[in-house]
């Protein structure tokens, strides 16, 4: 990078000088006129190949209530406007397609003439600024989205105008909100668990700020280190060092900004969540969508509110208003000032977005920053014209465009290697005793972790959830080796598809056409210690695993498979165990018992000495007019005498689980919501608190079926890949602690 | 490489079956064992330039090349021709030798020695040559396997024509691509199908026919260069490859010999494919130049392909694993008889039981059974084991074929770690590489996914398809490198399709008066993208049409390009109506 001390020296200088150039470039925006902020944007060689060719390039720019579109001939602005979403309508790719088809034929405009569409992007895969051509791939990302947002429309709503005009039509993208280029050091954080991304920041309009300021100074951007603050409906702040945004203050967790919280003080957020007093989708919401100015506030128009304090009558209202105007400055000072903490010398700080209109605003802003560097306007957003200037860039020289693919798998692979250096352990942790009985999901792991591995036979692993949980399990390291029966091409080319890795030592192909019929075979031949579900029904591999059962003979006890799901839930410092939520629809009370048999020996083996079981039904005294209250009452008198569980019931939920509701009902029993498994009446009731934990609660799920001589992996398409992982390391913990105590 | 026998009829539950080559194959092979194979692939690969020097010295050129060359342009100076190098050279000394077996079309198994089967073409040659094709022309061959393909194929290349293989059996939506996209100068078609859709065929069309006695003297073969275009193959995305004519029959001859265990005189092969697939077309080539037989026999492999494998008395047989017997059918093609001595599987994933079917089901275990692997983008077979030296593991086909070097490397191109799947990729452009993917940056990846093993072993895992468009030149790159051409004012390019529904573009250019001319446009844009990417046309104008906001009107281009009258409507439209006359005035395709 060049010296940047004669930039500096300029800047400073001629900072209002240069403010001044760049409104007088702003104003130049006009249609019908070659647009000066895109001719600023184009590297020149682009420019004059782009007034010899006069592509007619369609900009398409969604956002949560409009859909920004601008038609330009070449660098000529023929149209733009902003098409309102009609409340009365709801949104989605055909509505967006539709009013811009309907905006072209308002506007005289050919839909047909359009040879390329610049489309916003969304949260595609992380990936290095610059402009893709739009591939397939990237619906499939659109389709796994972090976030939703209006953003992930403008992907498929060009791809829908691009069919409709052409297949010559080049569609792209051009710096996403999913850009990353953070410096490894910038993506730490002071906790192993989580690492900071570069998502959700608007890194259109911090680059063109820097593209914008860099042609006013003829420099490259390249050789400029600045901070830009995006002030819109959005915030976000980027410092810009050799070309590259190499830190970053994201939109989500950052600023606060016109619908959205910003950062969060986290100790607080954690107790308020452990007390009930929040809840994760209040926290979502204020994250993203009705904190920030509308939380205060109650609007999100930053233009309204300074407005009102110039006439509001109330002296409290002008007050709260100027201490809201303050909380704003401050925060964005902060976020500034967070980023301007570097080792070189910044050259400048631009402030852009629609709150960048308001002078005084920002004048109180640069008054809390206290540095000596030149802050400079850039009002508005060049984001439409850095849409258009990658689009005609990659038309005129197809080598600037990144292979979307390409550059994914490259950033994917740069941020393993870093990683790799993240995780180093500098000092080894000395040897853990693993915490029993365990109270969270990695202690399950760590149970089932150990120097010999086990062999899981996955049964139809041509099943993607399956793979999943292989993979992760593989990668999670010291778990299992695994074998993968099922048609082999169709293994292979899974195994392929989602990267898991066939060496013949942690993972191998087992060629059958009949994936029930050889797991049995490998169980038989002890060649496998357990087993997984794949492609499977789950009727037909119990029914194998019976049939495996009768054929060695008169079990000890009557054999009754059920499912046990360990469940972690947030704001709970324990584990909660549930049976049987998957596998006996309508057990009568010998099969709970049986049921209760088979969960009770894999929490005594996973260190459970005398776990505490509720016996769930809707009340807590039995009543006739309750069928599951009578049994309830029935099972925990039957187990009564035993010393290796306490065991109360019937018992409600809530009782079971909350220690409030416990006092607050003045609940006499010896569980007094601290349960540590529920016991449920059937299926329904079990399958509804399943989901209730997992969907309403955030909570995740180890599951296994037990009561055979070994327990197997169930997964399910809608875990998430903990609850696969936790899945297979519950089986394992068992089938180790069984094989080591022999039990079965 | 570690060769151990499985023992027993089941192949064990876990752990890799292994073969060892059978006794009969063994004493046979060409070489004393696998170490020396390994270690003559290992050469072919280290010392590319003096491997295929050798190799070229064996093709019979009617000019010897000056040097062995390279990426794009290998062999320089040698002239050729595929007709001589399949048949004539061996003539007259071998002319009663039968060299080809036939179909089963007929229904009847046929055998044509090599003056036959020069008599036959020499009819079908004779026809082509009096349509006046030029060298270089496509020719398209729209015949099932069997000898008429034989016939037809050895008798385009006579010609010094490109010949375009494809199988009428072909899905009709496929079919119907491939044709209207190989834009052929005429068709050579079976006579059942001479009343096809004219539509469809619009071209010159010949009739093969069986029964067409031959007596008019062969065209003598016109010579070739080493690059000329001998023979086109589509990819899985249907993109369409021209196989250069030396490069083409030195793989073949390769292949042919080290990995389907060619030996040469009266050694019976066949091959049960497509006749598109270029494992029929480098098998059935290799093994004429190399002085073999060859059956051409149209799939699926079921019991009257067997049964005929036995009446020709093949000895190998080379079958496309999608055209094998699955499930119930197995049952109807148990023979009570011996098969050929090696079974070569084509395609991506042999699976072990369908391996272990074959071996012990079919053949009482005698039978050699190996994986072979082909793509078009590889110009033909690309690996397999050397049967006779390498021992078989199911699934995998083993080694790179000689003088090829893959290895395997991830979506972006780099080199992938043992066992990770990835792309199977040429690490340098060779001779026998499709004409268009010669002078593309290495690693050239051939669509098919793979993984390598510790022991060198090359695994299948399913074919791969790259994403679309993404290697074409698109319209805007052409337009960008018109305009950055000294001269060009002003430039566009559209897409369209021609009266036959063949997709078209023209280019239009408005150049500085006395600065440019437009054979230079057309040089210059030769020199950057090569013939294919060219537009078909260059028309040179004095204005072109712009709306009244200043926008180009490139539908009215469109219209233009397609010598279409332009609506009323549209003059409205256009700041200088003038300008539009002066287009409609004018055919773009006569520039």
């Amino acid at each position: 990078m060049a010296d940047g001390s004669h930039l500096r020296a300029r800047l400073g200088e001629t900072a209002r000088t240069l403010e001044r150039e760049l409104f007088s470039v702003l104003d130049g925006v006009k249609e019908g006129a070659e647009d000066p902020l895109l001719c600023c944007l184009c590297p020149p060689a682009v420019t004059e190949v782009a007034r010899k060719v006069r592509w007619s390039s369609l900009v398409i720019n969604p956002g949560s209530t409009s859909t920004k579109v601008a038609v330009y001939s070449g660098l000529t602005l023929l149209a733009q406007d902003e098409l309102p979403i009609p409340v009365d309508r709801e949104d989605g790719v055909e509505p967006r397609v539709g009013s811009v088809r309907e905006w072209f034929s308002r506007r005289g405009l050919n839909l047909s003439e359009v040879t390329g569409i610049a489309a916003r992007g969304g949260f595609l895969a992380p990936l290095p600024s610059g402009t893709c051509r739009v591939v397939p791939a990237m619906l499939q990302d659109l389709e796994r989205a972090p976030y939703p947002h209006a953003s992930n429309l403008s992907v498929p709503a060009a791809l829908r105008l691009a069919e409709l005009i052409g297949p010559e039509v080049l569609v792209t993208v051009t710096d996403p909100v999913t850009c990353d280029e953070l410096d490894p050091e910038q993506r730490l954080t002071g906790s192993s668990l989580l690492r900071r991304d570069g998502l959700a920041a608007h890194y259109l309009n911090h680059r063109a700020c820097a593209g914008i300021l860099a042609w006013l100074l003829g420099c490259t951007s390249a050789e400029l280190h600045l901070v830009t603050c995006h002030m819109g409906g959005g915030m976000s702040a980027a410092r810009h060092r050799g070309g590259r945004l190499v830190q970053v203050s994201p939109g989500f967790s950052g600023m606060p900004s016109a619908n959205r919280s910003g950062a969060l003080p986290l100790h607080q957020v954690l107790r308020a969540l452990e007390q009930h007093e929040v809840s994760l989708s209040d926290l979502r919401r204020e994250l993203l969508s009705e904190g920030g100015l509308l939380a205060l506030a109650g609007t999100q128009d930053f233009k309204a509110l300074f407005e009102r304090a110039r006439h509001a009558e109330d002296p409290a209202v002008r007050q709260k208003i100027e201490l809201v105007r303050r909380f704003f400055a401050d925060r964005i000072a902060q976020a500034i000032l967070e980023l301007s903490a570097a080792t070189a010398a910044l050259d400048a700080i631009v402030l852009t977005g629609g709150l960048a209109r308001d002078a005084d605003f920002c004048r109180e802003v640069s008054a809390r920053l206290h540095l000596p560097v030149p802050v400079l306007r850039l009002p508005g957003s060049a984001e439409q014209q850095a849409l258009a200037a990658g689009l005609l860039s990659a038309c005129a020289d197809p080598s600037r465009q990144l292979d979307y693919v390409k550059a994914r798998e490259e950033l994917a692979a740069r941020r393993r290697q870093e990683d790799a250096l993240l995780d180093l352990s500098i000092f080894e942790p000395g040897p853990r005793r693993p915490v029993l009985p365990p109270t969270r999901l990695e202690h399950v792991l760590a149970l089932a972790r150990a120097d010999e591995l086990l062999d899981v036979a996955v049964v139809g692993a041509d099943n993607e959830e399956a793979l999943l949980a292989v993979k992760l399990a593989v990668e999670a390291g010291g778990l299992a080796r695994f074998l993968l029966v099922g048609p082999y091409a169709r293994v292979a080319e899974l195994a392929w598809e989602l990267d898991v890795v066939v060496d013949e030592r942690n993972v191998t192909l087992v060629d059958s056409a009949d994936p029930v019929a050889t797991s049995m075979e490998l169980l038989q031949r002890n060649q496998a210690d357990t087993l997984m579900k794949g492609s499977v029904m789950t009727a037909a591999l119990l029914k194998g695993y019976l049939e495996l059962m009768k054929k060695k003979g008169p079990p000890q006890r009557k054999m009754r498979l059920s499912h046990l799901g360990l469940f972690e839930i947030p704001g709970r410092d324990r584990l909660v165990a549930v049976a049987d939520a998957a596998i006996n629809t309508y057990p009568d009370v010998e099969a709970r018992l049986e049921i209760l048999e088979n969960a009770l020996q894999a929490m005594h083996l996973l260190g459970w000495k005398k776990p505490k079981v509720a016996v769930v039904s809707a009340v807590e005294k039995a009543s006739k007019a309750v069928t599951s209250s009578v049994e309830g009452e029935t099972i925990a008198h039957r187990m009564q005498e035993r010393d290796d569980l306490v065991i109360e019931g019937p018992l409600s939920v809530d009782l079971a689980l909350s220690p409030f509701s416990a006092r607050e009902k003045r609940y006499p029993g010896r569980i007094r919501g601290d349960a540590d498994l529920l016991l449920v009446p059937d299926i329904d009731a079990g399958n509804a608190i399943y989901k209730a934990f997992t969907v309403a609660s955030g909570a995740t799920i180890a599951g296994a079926v037990i009561g055979g001589e070994r327990p197997f992996v169930l997964t399910s398409r809608g875990d998430s890949s903990r609850s696969k992982l936790s899945s297979v390391a519950l089986a394992l913990a068992i089938t180790r602690r069984q094989k080591r105590e022999n039990v079965a | 490489m570690n060769a151990e026998s499985s023992g027993g009829s089941a192949p064990p539950l876990l752990g890799q079956a292994c073969y060892p080559p059978p006794e009969a194959l063994r004493r046979a092979a060409p070489l004393p064992d696998a170490a020396a194979y390994l270690s003559f692939l290992a050469h072919s690969r280290h010392e590319p330039e003096e491997f295929l020097e050798r190799q070229a010295r064996e093709l019979a050129w009617s000019r010897p090349p000056e040097a062995t060359g390279g990426p794009g342009r290998w062999f320089p100076g040698g002239a050729l021709n595929l007709c001589r190098e399949c048949l004539d050279r061996f003539l007259p000394a071998g002319a009663a030798e039968t060299v080809l077996c036939g179909g089963i079309v007929s229904g009847a198994s046929r055998e044509l020695s090599r003056a036959e089967l020069l008599r036959r073409l020499a009819a079908l040659a004779g026809e082509l040559a009096a349509l006046g094709l030029s060298p270089g022309q496509r020719v398209l061959l729209l015949l099932p396997p069997g000898e008429m393909l034989a016939v037809a194929l050895l008798a385009v290349w006579r010609l010094g024509l490109c010949a375009v293989p494809c199988d009428p059996a072909m899905e009709p939506g496929r079919l119907a691509r491939r044709i209207r996209d190989c834009a052929c100068a005429a068709v050579v078609v079976a006579p059942d199908l001479k009343e096809m859709d004219p539509g469809l065929l619009p071209v010159l069309r010949v009739v093969a026919r069986t029964d067409a006695q031959g007596t008019s003297t062969a065209p003598p073969p016109v010579e070739v260069s080493a690059m000329h275009p001998a023979l086109v193959v589509a990819d899985a995305a249907g993109r369409l490859l021209t196989l250069p004519t030396a490069g083409f029959i030195l793989q073949a001859k390769l292949a042919y010999r080290w990995l389907l265990d060619g030996r040469g005189a009266r050694d019976r092969h066949g091959f049960i494919c497509p006749s598109h697939h270029v494992s029929l077309l480098s098998g059935f080539a290799g093994a004429l130049a190399c002085g073999g037989m060859a059956a051409l026999l149209p799939p699926p492999v079921d019991a009257e392909g067997w049964g005929l494998s036995r009446t020709l008395g093949l000895r190998v047989l080379t079958v496309r694993g999608k055209s094998l017997p699955v499930g119930a059918d197995q049952q109807a093609i148990r023979p009570a008889h011996a098969g050929p001595e090696l079974l070569a599987v084509e395609g991506e994933t042999l699976e072990p039981r369908t391996f272990h079917w074959l071996r012990e089901s079919l053949f009482n275990g005698d039978t050699h059974v190996i994986q072979v692997l082909s793509r078009p983008e590889g110009g033909g077979f690309v690996a397999g084991p050397c049967p006779g030296l390498i021992p078989i593991r199911p699934a995998s086909v083993a080694l790179p074929a000689p003088g090829l070097d893959l290895l395997v490397v991830d979506r972006s191109g780099q080199p992938c770690p043992l066992n990770h799947g990835g792309l199977l990729a040429l690490r340098c452009a060779t001779p026998g590489l499709p004409l268009e993917l010669q002078r593309e940056k290495p690693p050239l990846v051939l669509g098919v996914r793979v993984r390598l093993d510790a022991e060198g072993c090359l695994w299948p895992m399913g074919e791969w398809s790259p994403p679309r468009g993404q290697s074409a030149t698109s319209l805007p790159e052409l337009e960008a490198a018109l305009a950055a051409i000294p001269g060009v004012e002003q430039a566009a390019v559209v897409a369209f399709s021609d009266a036959e529904g063949v997709s078209r573009t023209a280019a239009f250019v408005r150049l500085t008066a006395g600065v440019q001319d437009v054979e230079t446009v057309r040089l210059r844009l030769r020199e950057r993208f090569g013939e294919n990417a060219m537009p078909d046309s260059i028309q040179v104008v004095s204005r072109l049409p712009v709306s009244r906001t200043g926008k180009l009107l490139r539908s009215v281009l469109r219209r233009v390009a397609r010598g279409e009258e332009i609506p009323l409507d549209e003059l409205e439209a256009v700041a200088d109506p003038e300008t539009l006359r002066m287009l409609a005035s004018r055919d773009p395709r006569a520039s």
